[in-house]
């Protein structure tokens, strides 16, 4: 953009008319340069979630819940939280111990594996991977392998980490610390179109954890948790939900009354009866080193969107386990 | 056609600028601090030290510990720090309202807690949230309490006319306003530090240092749940902050931060002091130890916790290295339940029990003679002393007649009482000087037995000399050590090893480096790894050998006879970690008349 500054300068002589001319042509085309931020729906943007077929075939009822704290199994389980009755599908400890989770339209789960405790399940090279849960099987089957900066490695035996489904751009939004080294953030964010399974946009240079997307009075905007702080930051999507150029710090847990220097590995939205959006943190100590979950202080800190000026206002913080 | 050459350029400049770019790949966040290298942890320095060297603690401390002995256990703001009448009168009646006072005491002793009131003020609309209830019609005043203990805040709103507290509320890990004399004494322990006076005191500053203004900004101690605070030093340019834990009177560490006005402003708290400071000392770099006639290198692994090398006695190698690859963690209710723990650094690891800080080098002192020293390194999951989270201590003591020992112990608290814990000790001997041949010989009741080839021995079915050795590891010249396994004689309250111990032929890709895990937490014999290097046999004879030594310790929860346990008592009004280690590992005893 610069050079072609510079070379229009050095043509100043020539007359009026080829001027404006060029002028007209040069906005008509700089305006490909504004690009589309779409038109969507403010609120909730992983709403269309459905519920996964194969449930119905468990015997759990419907009333269940996927159950990732890995307290006696490996990988996930469905829960029913009323009965205690657990069930899991022989794939489902494939991946070894895993982490985030997100449904897309059809039911089907995508899910990241997520070293804890031990490497022994959770082999480095195998860490940077999308694991998905077919909504009408429920076999669990290796996703989709992406591309890192660097391997994981014992000293940073990480990959991805959050997930996102978007339902207005049946996109899936992946954050990844893959080959991050201690002075150099090497981490991604990607965003991958389901149907094609391809990436088709990413943040470089972002060691980020948890990540959700909130559809706010001027655009859409994906929200994520840095892994080196307590921020939080949100970067603006455009129609396709590709990443814009638009980057703000949304907050700091380290800086809310009574918060803490934990990082964001969580981020969900909801709305609440009184019909305001509500935005979840949850927090996880994280040093790129196994993370201890067996902490009884973590925390949910809750915000209120502000419609007025499209921030994020703290409402409060609760243990996690609601303790 | 130069101007249409121009033409034709400026049009596919601004198409160029205008299309090409609506795919952007990287946003620049700011990821890495260039202060991170700034941090420091403060020398430790005792208490009675430091009370001499600021008054105003001493003064605080003779405050605190007069409360503890009042009734309620409350340390009050006196009328020179509350010279209002009615703020008074409302410091008063709430510290004579039982909901008010419920958690001033320890619920199952009764010992009193250390309580004290930060602020007593006027009640403000901000602090009803949109309701204020009874306060609407009175003036109402607001007195907060902190609690030392819990890390909680009570306040209490009062109707001073009436002489009535409206109401009582309670926030857990809830850090307070401070109190002014809070505010003042942060500051003197700050400026009393000589951290803190070095960089003050700087005669050759930069220009950009000569004048300086402080401030007080809010930190935390997240580990040790303490009150913390951190009084700053502004620079034209930077910070100099300062963590001063309150509820211990003592500088938990500094560090420098940007004032610049790009990305949001960093906190530097107690856990981000700590992470840095290990990571970059002792993690990223070998450092090394000279002390009575014994030289080593250390440093703090990955994954196997800490690593000496190249230890040398008189200038002869003893040791090659030394280190705990795993504790395996079992429990004997549950089949398959346990935890195999990788220790090492605080950042970038595979470790989850880990370093708050480097090693430190204490006096073994016996009969009052020094007598050596030991290398201590602490390892801790942070939210422990809880339920299913772990400390574990390496040991290595070297003794000025040549003997040493390498002990590890676990500190609690584990996931029950019916644990058992197992360390995965590698242990590289160089008996007789840097990688040479070793000879093993085990004692048979009557005389010593050579090994010829590789094989393991559970403690229990071994024969000790009148000394306690087990084994002797000898050099070509006859030097080496006698191997005296823990049996309770060590005055450490170890109740013996019970060890499973390996004899390997030295393979460099057989645990040498940072191993990820070794074994499974949960077998009960012989399996816990190292019967990997030795499955099949492989001869010994003229082979350089490591020792694998893997310890057993059964854990006691019961009061009376704890082992391998810890738990939280008040002490002086705060939480205290009382613990129970249960320590194990073999000492090195030269033997006599080698050369």
């Amino acid at each position: 953009m610069l050079v072609g500054a510079d070379v229009c300068a050095s043509e100043g002589g020539f007359v009026m008319r080829n001027v404006v001319a060029i002028a007209a042509v040069g906005c008509l085309l700089s305006a490909c340069g504004e690009p589309d931020m779409g038109n969507f729906k403010p609120g909730v943007a992983n709403a269309c979630q459905a519920m996964p077929a194969f449930i119905g075939k468990t015997g759990l009822g419907t009333q269940v819940a996927i159950d990732t704290r890995q307290r006696g199994y490996t990988g996930l389980r469905l829960l029913n939280g009323q009965t205690g009755q657990a069930w899991q599908h022989p794939t489902w400890d494939d991946a070894g111990h895993v982490g985030a989770f997100a449904r897309d339209h059809e039911g089907n789960i995508y899910v990241t594996p997520a070293p804890e405790v031990s490497l022994a399940e959770n082999p480095p090279a195998l860490q940077n991977r999308i694991y998905r849960i077919d909504g009408a099987t429920g076999e669990m089957a290796l996703w989709l392998e992406l591309p890192a900066f660097a391997p994981p490695s014992a000293a940073n035996p990480f990959g991805t980490m959050g997930l996102f489904f978007d339902c207005d751009t049946h996109s899936l939004y992946v954050s990844s610390v893959a080959g991050s080294e201690p002075r150099q953030a090497n981490g991604r964010i990607y965003r991958i179109d389901i149907a094609t399974k391809k990436v088709k946009s990413q943040l470089d240079s972002v060691d980020a954890l948890g990540v959700g997307v909130f559809n706010g009075v001027q655009h859409k905007r994906l929200y994520f948790g840095a892994a080196r702080s307590s921020d939080v930051y949100s970067v603006a999507l455009d129609a396709q939900g590709d990443f814009a150029q638009d980057v703000r710090h949304e907050f700091a847990l380290v800086t809310l009354p009574d918060g803490n220097s934990t990082s964001v590995r969580k981020i969900e939205f909801t709305q609440n009866r009184q019909g305001q959006y509500v935005m979840q943190a949850k927090e996880l100590e994280f040093g790129f080193r196994l993370p201890a979950e067996n902490n009884p202080y973590k925390r949910v800190f809750r915000f209120s969107y502000q419609v007025g000026d499209d921030t994020w206002q703290f409402v409060g913080a609760a243990l996690e386990d609601g303790g | 056609m130069q101007i249409h050459s121009g033409i034709i350029l400026c049009l596919f400049s601004l198409w160029l600028g205008g299309c090409g770019e609506d795919k952007p790949s990287s946003v620049t966040l700011p990821t890495v601090d260039k202060f991170a290298d700034t941090s420091t942890l403060a020398q430790a320095v005792p208490r009675e030290q430091l009370q001499s060297n600021i008054p105003p603690l001493a003064d605080y401390w003779q405050r605190v510990q007069a409360a503890l002995q009042a009734d309620p256990p409350v340390l009050l703001l006196n009328d020179k720090e509350l010279p209002e009448a009615n703020a008074q009168l409302a410091q008063k009646l709430a510290v004579a309202n039982p909901e008010f006072l419920k958690f001033t005491r320890d619920e199952k002793t009764n010992a009193p807690l250390r309580n004290e009131i930060m602020t007593v003020r006027k009640a403000l609309p901000a602090d009803f949230n949109g309701n204020a209830g009874p306060c609407a019609q009175a003036e109402c005043w607001r007195v907060e309490m902190y609690d030392h203990f819990h890390n909680a805040s009570t306040i209490a709103f009062v109707d001073v006319s009436k002489q009535q507290v409206l109401g009582v509320s309670r926030q857990n890990y809830a850090q307070p306003d401070l109190s002014p004399r809070l505010v003042e004494l942060a500051s003197a322990i700050a400026g009393a530090a000589p951290e803190v006076q070095a960089i003050l005191q700087d005669r050759n500053r930069q220009p950009d240092k000569k004048d300086f203004k402080t401030a007080l900004q809010d930190s935390m101690c997240e580990r040790s749940h303490h009150l913390c605070v951190a009084p700053t030093y502004v620079f034209e340019n930077d910070a100099l902050w300062a963590i001063v834990d309150l509820t211990d009177g003592k500088l938990v560490g500094t560090r420098w931060t940007d004032l610049g006005s790009s990305g949001p402003k960093t906190v530097v708290t107690e856990r981000s002091l700590e992470n840095e400071t290990t990571f970059r000392n002792f993690c990223e770099k070998v450092n090394s130890l000279s002390q009575s006639g014994w030289d080593m290198d250390y440093v703090i692994t990955g994954s196997d916790g800490l690593q000496l090398s190249n230890v040398k006695f008189n200038g002869k190698q003893v040791l090659k290295n030394a280190k705990v690859l795993d504790w395996h963690v079992s429990y004997s209710t549950r089949e398959g339940f346990g935890y195999s723990d990788a220790i090492g650094c605080p950042l970038f690891s595979a470790a989850v029990v880990i370093a708050y800080n480097g090693p430190k080098v204490e006096p073994i002192v016996k009969d009052g003679q020094e007598v050596g020293f030991a290398v201590v390194q602490d390892f801790r999951q942070p939210p422990w002393p809880t339920p299913c989270n772990y400390r574990y201590v390496q040991r290595f003591e070297f003794y000025k007649d040549g003997r040493f020992r390498v002990a590890q112990a676990d500190f609690g608290r584990g996931c029950g009482t019916d644990g058992t814990y197992r360390p995965v000790v590698r242990i590289d001997l160089d008996a007789g000087g840097a990688s040479s041949a070793d000879t093993i010989a085990e004692w048979n009741g009557a005389d010593w037995s050579a090994w010829d080839k590789e094989q393991w021995r559970l403690q229990d079915d071994a024969k000790f000399t009148n000394e306690g050795y087990q084994y002797r590891v000898t050099g070509q010249d006859g030097a080496g050590f006698y191997v005296e396994p823990g049996r309770g004689q060590f005055g450490d309250g170890g109740r013996g090893d019970k060890a499973f111990t390996y004899f390997s032929a030295y393979k460099p890709e057989e645990g040498e480096r940072d191993t990820v895990t070794l074994g499974t937490c949960c077998n009960k014999d012989y399996q816990q790894g190292p019967e990997h290097f030795i499955e099949p046999a492989e001869p010994l004879q003229g082979k350089d050998t490591v020792l694998w030594y893997v310890p057993q310790m059964k854990n006691d929860g019961n009061p009376g006879s704890e082992y391998c346990w810890a738990d939280t008592r008040v002490k002086d009004g705060v939480a205290n970690v009382e613990v129970w280690p249960c320590w194990s590992g073999p000492m090195f005893v030269p033997v006599k008349g080698a050369s």
